[in-house]
This record gives C-alpha cells, structure tokens and sequence, in this order.
C-alpha cells in the first residue's frame, strides 16, 4: 500500500524533470527561454532559503544579502582578477559559507522574532558595505561586463556556453543537483533533526541534539546554495548593482516558496514559475509586482499556508480518500 | 567641535529620536500584545508621510486638519490590516504572522509606488521661522516635532497608565494569562493595540514629513533603528523604547558626524547584537 502510494510522486518528478528538459525545445523564442532561466534562477535561492526556513523554520532575511555576496565575488573575481567562472564558482560559494557562518553563529543563537530581526539587520550590512567597497564592486554605479562561464572543450555537452539554450541547461544540471543534494538532506539524520528543531527545540535539546551546530550546519549550507545562485544570477545577467544584494531579493524568495509551499522540493519551483509568468502576463513593473508579491503573500498565508503545492496534496489526498471510502 | 556645535548635534539627536521614538512605541506596543514583530511599522510611518503630501497638496488646508486627519486615517488602516491580515493569523504558528507583516511591508510599498511614484516629495513647513538660540538655530518644523513627540507621548503614558482600557493593554503586555482570566478581551486589545501603533506611525510621518523628503525607501532605516531601539529596552517595554530610541539616535548622529554612514549603521546593529546576546531581555528587562 505504502508502495502504491509513493508512485504518483514519482511519476510526478519524472514528468517534470522530462519536462524541464525539453522547455526550450518547446520555448524557442529568447523571451521565453530567458524567463526559463529566471525561473530556474529563482528555484536555487528558494530551494537556499527552503533548508533553512522549510525545514528548519528559521526565517532568515539575510538571503537577498547571501545571494549579493556569492553574485559580488563571482563578478569581482571575474571583472578586476579575470579569474575564470569555474575556479570562480567554488570560491564564491566558500566565501558565501564563510559569511554565512559569521551570520548564523551570533544570530542563531536566538529564536523567534529576533533571528527574524538580525537576519533583516545584517542583510542592510552587507548591502552597506557593498555599496561602499566601491573600489572593487563600483558601489551604486553598477559592476557591469561580468563574464559568462566558459566552455569546457574536453567535457560532452559543456563545450561552449554562449547560447541562451546551453545556459539554461547549465543552470538547470545545477537545480537538479541541488534538487537531489535537499532530496538526500531531507531523509538524512540532519534533516530530521531539523524538522524536530522546527517542531519544539527544547526536546531535542532534552534528547541530546546539539540543536545549534545543527542549525549552523544547516544555515551555512542554505547560504552556500544561495550564494551558488548569486554567481550563476550574475555569469547570466552580466550586471551587478547593490539592489542585488538587497533584503528584497531574500523577501521575493519567500514569497516565491510560499506560494510554491513552504518546506516542499516541488514548491521552489513552481512558486516562481507562477509568481514571474504572472507578472510578465500583466506586463509588470516593479512596483506593481511588489504589490502584487505582497497581496500574493498575505492572501497564502492566511487560506493556503501550504502553498499551492500543498494544496495539491491535500486535494489528492481527500480525492483518493474518498474513492477509497467510496469503493469501500 | 566647540560647545555649541555640540549643542546642535544634541537637537539633531533630540529630533531624530522623537521620530524613532513614535515608531518604536508602535512597535513595542504591538509586540507586547500580539507578539508580532511588524515589519511594515517603518511602511507606516512613510505612509503616513504620503497621505500628509497628499492632503496638503490635495486640498490646501491648514497643516493641523492635515495632522488630525492623517492620525485618523492611519487609525483607520491600522483598523483595516489588523482585521483583514493579522486576526485570521491569531492561532496559527507565530512564524506566520512574521511573514504576514512582511507581505503588509511589501504591499505597503507597492501600493505607494503606484499611487505616487518613487520620486521624492516635498511638503512645504507650516511654519517656517528658523529659531536661533545663542548660536544653535533650529527650524520651527524640528522644533514641532519634538514638542508633537512629547505630547503624543504624554497623552499614549496617560492613556496606558490612567484609563481602564490603557491599564488591560498595559495588563496584557505584562502578564497575558493574567490578563485573560480577569476578563481583558484580547481581539479588542489586539486591535487597539494595532491602531494606537499605526496612528503612532501616521503621527510620525506627519510631523517629519516637512522636515525631509517624502520617498518610499524613507521607510527602512527608522524601522531597522526603531528595532534596535525596542531590542535595547526590551521588547514590549514601552519605556524601554523611549530610551532606547534617543540611544540609537545619538549612536548614528555622532557616527555619522565623526565616522561615516556605515559605521552608524554597523554601531547601531551591534549595539542591538550585543544586547541580544548578553541582555536578550532588554537593557530594562522584558516584559511578556
């Protein structure tokens, strides 16, 4: 029965992932494609922020700043250095770590309102100091002419990436390995762990879990996956400017997870998807898709705090419940 | 610097704090009842500052009607996002609310761009007179706001400690299941609570509204200050945020005007990680 039950999730990831994989021979227009990559783009830093507040229940808003700092260090690394996207790559993600541990040591240390607080504190940091280190990252003005990844001759599949079609599946082969990485956290002893910790900390305290390493674990690993998507956001896009790092990016990110459903795999994608082709459908600016986020966001919270993905569940769950009953 | 330069800071500090000061009265208010951090209190307080530019340019009527009403409307506001966002959150997990006062923020936000577009109002001084005290001059309108400041504030102290609707909120804030058993209403609290904070905010914006530009990021630092003020007193401890309020206002005038804006900003912060780790309940100890 438990094996029954399981299949249609699987048929399910199968067929998306399928279906990821020939979107841009579906979409060939450059729009499309680009919003594609947006989407995917969007994914990493929900799925980023999904360890640390899905799971973990930790809501930090110091994403946009972790995402700004892997983004920063790949686009100086690249523009002042010249070194190249995939030495790059590791060192921003290391850095981002780094950083990542200087946040959550102090901040994790405290709960509820006041992580909230201090998360959205050093986020205004980091955005500060960005804007004024402006001998390496051109503060407001904007670094500009940040290189994409080159190809690897050597490697099948990987040989150039000038296109806009090989950068999404660039990105992509990263979604779906950061995809599996959370599939793995999730069912190991860690994210259990973390589960608990969001469920009631004091037992596990009382059981002997060292609750904070598990959240530190936890927060440096979530800020390496956002400061990852940084540098894939900004080998794509090309330009930096401190709005980049900004605690906006961290609250786009919640809204996109919480409309996709907060502490689900399938949410951080579908969430952004829903989120962005909607306000390209209304031809949004920015300031109306800021109303529209928040609306988007109020509105979730209060009738469906489970995202859409949950709501999903629990339609097929009261569905096959109910053929169930019926054929009984 | 000399002495009265000095004296000068010291009334840039009293002007800037009263501002922080309504703000984070708003907020400590709001947590100690609800126990919600609202993150759209600084959106408040700019929307405040709007709906003074557009009363004032509007209708060209006297400053003080503009005042009155913008301290109604913000009310009304208040009134509004605590029924519609916060009640139905009430026995949800805490972290929900969290969230839906940042959906507020963000709606906020959104909205007054679209209404007036991000560019920077300006709402004209009613009263114009630059005083000069023995070398220290202060504009009339600064002036305004720290009288307005310590008014309001005279009046919200009497309300809370004299009336017997201040002294349940005052109750609730202190002892929630105290306050349950003896009969205080808390969906009533909750939202008196939430319209004397908006209404803090609107008072804010209407008093600094002639002093600075109006533009939407006016928002984020009195919030982020007013925050590190209410952490340093305490969270729910009004008179811990009053306090706390002048402290970090003096903190970033004097940073600003011997280092620079990002000291201020990291010297505030730290203030407020320091506190949390050392004195989590606030520097005059935390209530609720």
């Amino acid at each position: 029965m438990a094996r029954a039950s399981l299949h249609p999730k699987i048929l399910v990831s199968i067929m998306g992932v399928f279906f990821l994989i020939i979107v841009p021979v579906i979409f060939t227009t450059g729009f499309f494609l680009h919003l594609a990559i947006l989407i995917l783009l969007w994914t990493m830093l929900c799925l980023s922020l999904n360890i640390i507040f899905g799971y973990g229940g930790q809501l930090s808003l110091a994403h946009g700043g972790l995402f700004g700092i892997g983004a920063y260090t790949y686009g100086v690394l690249a523009t002042k250095l010249g070194i190249d996207f995939w030495l790059a790559f590791p060192i921003a993600g290391a850095a981002t770590g780094i950083i990542g541990l200087l946040i959550g040591i102090p901040s994790l240390r405290l709960k509820g309102p006041y992580f909230v607080i201090v998360t959205l504190g050093f986020n205004i940091i980091l955005v500060a100091i960005i804007e004024n280190l402006s001998s390496l990252t051109e503060g407001v003005n904007g670094l500009a002419g940040i290189p994409g990844p080159r190809g690897i001759p050597w490697l099948p599949f990987a040989g150039d990436f000038s296109s806009k079609m090989s950068q999404y599946y660039l990105i992509l082969f990263f979604v779906l390995g950061f995809w599996l990485i959370m599939h793995f956290i999730k069912n190991s002893q860690i994210g259990r762990c973390l589960v608990a910790i969001k469920k009631d900390e004091e037992l596990c305290q009382s059981i002997g879990i060292n609750t904070m390493w598990v959240k530190v674990q936890t927060f440096v690993l979530s800020s390496i996956l956002a400061g990852l998507s940084g540098v894939l956001y900004a080998s794509y896009i090309g330009i930096l400017t401190p709005h980049d790092a900004s605690f906006h990016m961290g609250f786009d990110a919640l809204v996109y997870l919480s409309v996709g459903g907060i502490g689900t795999i399938v949410g951080t994608l579908i969430g952004p998807a829903i989120m962005i082709l909607i306000s390209e459908s209304l031809q949004a600016v920015v300031e109306i898709r800021l109303f529209i986020n928040g609306l988007a966001l109020i509105i979730l919270i209060i009738f469906m705090p489970q995202g859409i993905s949950g709501g999903i569940t629990y339609l097929w769950k009261k569905l096959s419940q109910g053929g169930k009953r019926y054929a009984a | 610097m000399n002495i009265s330069e000095i004296l000068q800071q010291l009334l840039n500090v009293l002007v800037l704090g009263s501002i922080y000061c309504l703000v984070a009265s708003g907020l400590t208010l709001v947590y100690g009842i609800m126990h919600v951090p609202n993150f759209a209190q600084g959106n408040l307080y700019m929307a405040g500052a709007y709906v003074v530019f557009f009363l004032g340019s509007a209708f060209r009527i006297n400053y003080w009607f503009v005042f009155l009403a913008t301290i109604i409307i913000m009310g009304a506001v208040g009134l509004v996002i605590e029924r519609l966002c916060f009640r139905p959150v009430r026995d949800a997990p805490h972290v929900n609310s969290f969230v839906i006062a940042l959906g507020v923020l963000m709606a906020i936000e959104g909205l007054i761009v679209i209404l007036f577009g991000a560019d920077y109002k300006e709402v004209r001084p009613p009263w114009k007179k630059i005083l000069d005290f023995y070398g220290v001059t202060i504009a009339g309108q600064r002036l305004l706001v720290i009288l307005g400041t310590f008014l309001v504030m005279a009046i919200l102290q009497f309300f809370i400690k004299r009336t017997k609707t201040g002294m349940g909120l005052d109750a609730m804030s202190q002892n929630r299941e105290l306050a349950l058993m003896v009969g205080v209403n808390v969906n009533r609290m909750s939202l008196l609570a939430f319209v004397i904070s908006t209404g803090l905010a609107g008072v804010a914006g209407a008093l600094m509204a002639p002093v600075c530009y109006v533009y939407p990021a006016m928002a984020m630092t009195p919030l982020l200050i007013a925050f590190a003020a209410v952490i340093f007193g305490g969270m729910g401890n009004l008179t811990g945020a009053v306090l706390g309020s002048f402290i970090m206002a003096g903190t970033q005038v004097f940073s600003i005007q011997y280092f620079s804006a990002v000291i201020s900003d990291i010297a505030i912060f730290g203030i407020m990680i320091a506190v949390l780790l050392f004195r989590p309940k606030g520097i005059l100890g935390g209530r609720g």
